[in-house]
């Protein structure tokens, strides 16, 4: 049948995906950390007729032949790193990475995730965790007494006790960095997973190894760009439109057909 | 028979045949870096060919099937802002270099991004090669791409991304070409951005309209000549 048919319904399908990816990034506008997605595509195979540089009844050669395109398919939804703006909170464990990095934490399970939604409580045990009651990796127990907790530009966390004028040192906030951070796996909940295609993590201190530095007293937003997002809305709806036009012709050209026997 | 069927039937088979290429060209309205698909048909050789010869006519018309003549339009496809500091938009001519297998391929597909050994590769996985031919590795925390395609990581010149120009140039899908390189190309990397596919709505739409009517009117003289055959069965018969 045509292939008409089914090009065009790669491309309705490819544009449905086109908006679902927008969709979460738009819906994840106000999420604190977040990183925005685009879908990616690539040309599907392509059927040759005449290959190119095949020789002509004429004798000579065909410059570019033919070739026919049965439509596109989705290669990937790259995640972009690039930095969400910081809005300040004062809130003293509310901590934004000014550069590359993620915070490390531990899941229920044992294993490390990943994130860059800074945004710390301490839980009933004094320990730093994250909304979800995730720890921090290397943990940091903050004594019940503390007065205030001051976090350092390269990780230190200090604490001021009553009774005392000089800051006491509990620990380190360790960053993570990956040399190919968009391939590391998105789980949900602000939090990544290391795959083997981001690589293993470099650890250590904020500001060493290319890690970026911590602010306290702020956080960092979700890096998507209405503006952007809404301007690529519209091309993918009009896409999926133009697409069914195809779907529409192809289906005309088939009545034809059918008309053809009286 | 009347050869007129078949002409007119060859007439359908390649307005089809535009159809798909149309189709596809809609498809990847929103690929990266595709470049549209463009066709003419060819002059028919009923006008211009062998008129004393009946047989070759006949047959020159059977070819009509296939043909409409078929490139790649390299126009350049418009480009969009993205700020992410892989993405990388060629403005005017030439291609990036890739390695697939043993073969080098070349795509205008320039959102890249990095392996875990820190190798610069499209989103399908294909390293990027530079003017020496050899994959790219760029390791550090800043990237910088000059318009020239040279490569600054952490302000010291790494390498230059190869740029060529293209001659006898084919599609072979997932966003990559064949062809023989022409040399260096005239063309400038531009940071941060992409380009869009070179599909314009409204081109690939009236070629959609002009197609299928097209293929009505072919339709049309397809079915004259049924009409023509049964009045030569019923009515001459009758005679």
């Amino acid at each position: 049948m045509f292939r008409s048919l089914f090009t065009a319904s790669t491309g309705m399908y490819a544009q449905q995906l086109n908006v679902d990816v927008i969709a979460h990034n738009l819906a994840n506008l106000n999420t604190t950390g977040f990183k925005k997605g685009r879908a990616e595509f690539q040309d599907l195979i392509y059927q040759n007729i005449i290959q190119p540089g095949a020789p002509s009844d004429d004798g000579t050669q065909y410059p570019s032949g033919i070739q026919i395109g049965l439509g596109v398919r989705p290669i990937a939804v790259a995640k972009f790193f690039t930095p969400g703006e910081l809005i300040n909170t004062g809130n003293s464990l509310d901590i934004a990475i000014d550069g590359d990095g993620f915070f490390q934490v531990t899941m229920p399970d044992g294993t490390i995730a990943y994130t860059r939604a800074g945004n710390f409580r301490i839980d009933r045990d004094g320990r730093i965790v994250t909304n979800d009651g995730y720890p921090i990796e290397p943990g940091i127990t903050v004594p019940a007494d503390a007065l205030s907790i001051t976090v350092g530009a390269d990780g230190r966390v200090t604490v001021l006790q009553p009774g005392t004028t000089a800051p006491v040192e509990i620990g380190t906030i360790e960053l993570a960095r990956f040399i190919n951070s968009g391939g590391l796996k998105a789980i949900g909940k602000n939090l990544f997973l290391e795959t083997d295609a981001s690589g293993a993590p470099t650890t250590g201190s904020p500001g060493t190894e290319g890690r970026g530095t911590l602010v306290q007293g702020f956080l960092e937003m979700s890096n998507v760009n209405v503006v952007e997002e809404l301007a690529n809305l519209i091309i993918a709806q009009r896409a999926f439109d133009i697409n069914s036009k195809a779907v529409q012709s192809s289906d005309e050209m088939l009545q034809t057909v059918a008309a053809l026997k009286r | 028979m009347y050869k007129g069927i078949y002409i007119a039937m060859t007439g359908m088979a390649m307005r089809a045949n535009e159809l798909d290429t149309i189709s596809n060209n809609l498809a990847n309205i929103n690929t990266t870096g595709y470049k549209r698909q463009s066709f003419a048909s060819r002059v028919y050789p009923l006008l211009t060919g062998r008129p004393a010869d009946t047989k070759a006519i006949y047959q020159d018309a059977r070819y009509q099937t296939y043909f409409g003549t078929q490139y790649i339009d390299l126009k350049q496809g418009v480009l969009r802002q993205t700020g992410a500091p892989l993405d990388l938009a060629i403005q005017n001519e030439g291609f990036f270099a890739v390695t697939k297998g043993n073969k080098t391929l070349y795509t205008r597909e320039g959102s890249f991004t990095r392996d875990k050994e820190g190798y610069l590769i499209t989103q399908a996985g294909l390293k990027v090669l530079d003017e020496n031919n050899s994959p790219i590795t760029v390791e550090g925390e800043k990237v910088e791409i000059g318009r020239d395609g040279s490569i600054y990581v952490d302000g010291n010149l790494v390498t230059k991304i190869k740029l060529v120009k293209l001659n006898n140039i084919s599609h072979v899908g997932q966003s990559l070409y064949e062809g023989t390189e022409g040399g260096q190309a005239d063309a400038q990397v531009i940071q941060g951005w992409i380009e869009s596919s070179n599909v314009n709505p409204v081109n690939e739409l009236a070629q959609m309209i002009q197609a299928i009517r097209n293929f009505e009117l072919a339709q049309r003289a397809t079915m004259n000549f049924d009409q023509l055959a049964q009045r030569a069965v019923s009515e001459i018969a009758r005679i």
